[in-house]
């Protein structure tokens, strides 16, 4: 095969990646992908407020782990606008406030760490753990 | 006696500097996500680079020349620029990695943004490599390494049930997300057989000018020192699947991988963690940098040496100068370091069949290895992981997709 044949076949590999990249994921991959995502979160936060409350790790390490979840929450938050058909199926819907409310109650955390405000904290956490199982 | 005691610090060094950003977080990710089931990845990947390394120590020791300036001797000049290319493209961005993960390490600490630590890390990388020889470099980083070693001692003391640690040691398939696993497999070879580790080894066998009499140290510094340093990575893997397995967590970040540490070593666990990482990651960024160097001298024909006085290999130090002032800058943009990890390691993966292919040229050429060729069994193993490589290259990129 010449150079130009094997630079004919890399395009086609990129573009048949690129197919790949923007068109095959389904609404229930989606789904599934944000419900891994928002557990894995909501235990990564609750998880940190435990050790922080059991005085294990820093306020300044639980706020560092608090504000890359708040991150990690809005790339998934933006994968779901990202798609407005998806945003209407209920299901996902759901997960979309979910998000939301996760991302509100990160930011009160971080605020109650600021003032070192164990009940707050102690609060919330539970708050979150009471709603770890979507609906 | 003194090279005895040289060879165990070899091996011991080698396990220090084993385990750096790639190996922490595909193993972090594989346990926490499929439990014990990815040890048998974490083990392969580890006789892979264990044989390959041997093989380029070999080429070093007997025919004196590193596996880029035998590459460019044995195929050309314009073969070379394509694996030259590859592997500068990853050294890069993996640099850009490694010194986003000693800044992570420090921000787990301090709370300040992983950004503003970017600069002064990179100074420190080239601060070390200016001043320091090739055995300060080598034995120091690798001795500061041990503190991974923590990795081992928490997978310890949360006494894992051995029936299902020896179980993962079996390929086997998940019942669940099988992309996604398929994904950190290759993630988890890409990690581990780096194309710098072997450019580096066999130039570091130069530097430290071994002949064919120490043909045993390139053994046993390989499967030895190589063997032990994939146990840190294996203790990484348990400890995620033990702690942060039941909870669901997926790591997505260092912050959260640093949560594996916390039921072993309490108030400890946060500074161990960022030691290690920090350590690890420091380490193989200063390996990088020089390999950058290396390869770059070797492909064009420059003098090269660490040890050399610095205006006699002053196109050498602009080379990884150079090559460090990009990963800086990459790494200024504010890429996630995690994320740019893993991007890293698939493209390891996509260029591994353009590394692997030469050696079984050379260790055939009696000009590079003299009498010591491969016998069957050697080039039995370049032939498969050849085809297994240009597999893997094949699906890394939809697996990419999919699942990572």
């Amino acid at each position: 095969m010449t150079h130009r044949g094997y630079g004919h076949l890399c395009v086609l590999w990129m573009l048949v990646c690129s197919g790949l990249l923007t068109g095959c994921e389904t609404r229930q991959d989606l789904l599934d992908r944000q419900h891994k995502a928002l557990t894995s979160l909501r235990s990564t936060v609750t998880s940190v407020c435990q050790a922080w409350l059991d005085a294990n790790v820093s306020t300044t390490y639980a706020r560092t782990a608090l504000e890359a979840s708040a991150v990690l929450l809005d790339k998934e938050h933006t994968k779901i606008s990202k798609s407005p058909d998806a945003v209407a199926d209920p299901a996902v819907a759901s997960v979309s406030d979910a998000e939301h409310q996760l991302a509100r109650q990160i930011a009160l955390l971080r605020q109650a760490l600021a003032e070192s405000n164990a009940d707050a904290v102690r609060q919330l956490k539970g708050a979150i753990e009471a709603g770890a199982e979507l609906p | 006696m003194k090279k005895i005691f040289n060879v165990l610090l070899g091996v011991v060094t080698s396990i220090g500097g084993f385990v750096e950003a790639g190996s922490i977080s595909t193993a972090a990710q594989g346990g926490a996500e499929f439990g014990f089931a990815l040890l048998w990845a974490i083990a392969l990947a580890t006789i892979i680079l264990a044989m390959l390394a041997e093989m380029a120590g070999r080429v070093a020791t007997v025919g004196r020349r590193s596996m880029a300036a035998a590459v460019r001797e044995r195929f050309g000049f314009h073969y070379q620029m394509i694996p030259l290319g590859a592997e500068l493209m990853i050294d890069l961005l993996l640099l850009a990695a490694e010194i986003g993960g000693v800044a992570v390490a420090i921000k787990l600490l301090t709370g300040i943004g992983f950004q503003w630590w970017i600069l002064p890390v990179g100074l420190a990388v080239w601060l070390v490599i200016w001043f320091g020889n090739f055995t300060v470099i080598e034995d120091g980083v690798g001795l500061l390494g041990m503190v991974t070693i923590a990795f081992v001692v928490a997978a310890w003391r949360l006494q894992p049930p051995l029936n299902s640690v020896a179980t993962g040691f079996l390929p086997s398939l998940p019942n669940h997300d099988l992309t996604r696993y398929a994904f950190l497999t290759v993630s988890i070879v890409g990690a581990t057989v780096s194309p710098y580790l072997l450019n580096f080894y066999s130039s570091g066998a130069i530097e430290e000018k071994w002949t064919e009499p120490d043909l045993w140290i390139n053994r046993v510094t390989c499967y030895l020192g190589m063997g032990f340093g994939s146990i840190v990575s294996m203790g990484v893997l348990i400890t995620a699947a033990v702690v942060l397995g039941p909870l669901h967590v997926q790591v997505n970040s260092y912050e959260q991988a640093a949560l594996m540490f916390v039921p072993v070593f309490g108030r400890w666990a946060v500074l161990l963690f960022a030691c290690a990482l920090g350590v690890g990651c420091f380490g193989a960024a200063i390996e990088i940098t020089l390999n950058a160097g290396y390869v770059l001298a070797q492909s064009f024909g420059w003098p090269w040496g660490v040890d050399k006085p610095r205006r006699d290999t002053a196109r050498f130090c602009a080379a990884f100068t150079l090559v460090l002032l990009l990963a800086l800058m990459v790494g200024i943009l504010g890429f996630d370091p995690l994320q740019m990890t893993l991007i890293s390691v698939a493209l390891t993966v996509v260029v591994m069949p353009l590394m692997v292919l030469p050696f079984l040229v050379l260790m055939n050429d009696e000009q590079y290895v003299k009498t010591h060729t491969s016998g069957a069994f050697g080039n039995g193993f370049l032939a498969v992981l050849t085809i297994l490589g240009a597999l893997m290259a094949l699906v890394v990129i939809p697996l990419e997709v999919f699942g990572g």
